[in-house]
């Protein structure tokens, strides 16, 4: 397997530690803001298990984009990494049953593909 | 005020609360961005993976990079729950147009035609997401 072919594998695993990574964040934000200030907020979801989960994946993350810069142009791997818009999307609206309808997805096309013209300009 | 009239108006606070926050996360994004790539340029490429994080763990760049993602991360969960992740990530894009703007109006970087139609693409994408509701989900009982 060459450099170039485990940097796309670096990506890939950066994306999905993204998707991920957010997704938990978002669970222990969402599961201990109710009612409490954004310091309280925080303070009870440092016990809460989403919140170490999501920190986890993003130091693999960093980790893991850090390696993929190593081996990629970073236009290559920047145009790869917006595939984390979709992703995200996605996961949204599988696992936090968030509503993406009209006007989000055209935004989410259009980002997506903004995306790629600048990586590869 | 009415109940009515104090939750339009306590929607419409949080609403300017969740820009605030995106427009935070642009300026920590952009700084991130900058100084990560700036510390990974002084490794080389032929470093093992061991290698290239303990060398990246000696420059002080790479702390510099750590103490802004601490500041992110602060901002983020806050946003997060305020409004959908799927309504604030995506804009996390415009920090693609801040890097752009920053490397033509201070380093005189000349920007294509193509790059401009991409960041004419992303800015319309924003203007088509702040068109939906931020939150579309009911809040979570605490734990």
């Amino acid at each position: 397997m060459n450099d170039r072919m485990i940097g796309l594998l670096y990506v890939l695993t950066s994306i999905i530690l993204e998707s991920v990574g957010q997704i938990s964040l978002k669970h222990a934000a969402e599961r201990n803001s109710a009612g409490r200030n954004v310091a309280r907020m925080l303070l009870a979801a440092a016990r809460d298990k989403w919140l170490v989960g999501g920190i986890a994946c993003f130091i693999l993350n960093f980790i893991s984009w850090t390696l993929a810069l190593q081996r990629l142009d970073v236009s290559l791997a920047f145009q790869l990494s917006s595939l984390t818009f979709i992703a995200v999307a996605v996961s949204s609206r599988i696992w936090l049953t968030e509503q993406i309808a009209g006007y989000r997805w055209i935004g989410l096309m259009c980002i997506f593909l903004g995306n790629i013209l600048v990586g590869s300009s | 005020m009415n109940s009515r009239m104090f939750l339009e108006h306590k929607n419409r606070k949080i609403l300017l609360g969740v820009w605030i926050g995106i427009g935070l996360t642009i300026a920590l994004d952009t700084a991130i961005q900058l100084s990560w790539k700036s510390a990974v340029g002084n490794v080389p490429s032929s470093a093992s993976a061991w290698d290239t994080i303990m060398l990246m763990l000696r420059q002080p760049l790479c702390y510099a990079t750590i103490t802004l993602f601490l500041f992110q991360f602060v901002n983020w969960m806050t946003l997060l729950s305020k409004a959908d992740l799927s309504f604030i990530q995506p804009l996390t894009a415009l920090s693609l147009v801040s890097v752009t703007g920053f490397s033509y109006l201070l380093l005189h970087e000349h920007i294509s035609l193509q790059r401009i139609a991409g960041m004419v693409l992303i800015l319309a994408g924003v203007w088509f997401i702040s068109m939906t509701r931020h939150k579309t989900t009911l809040d979570a009982p605490n734990r």
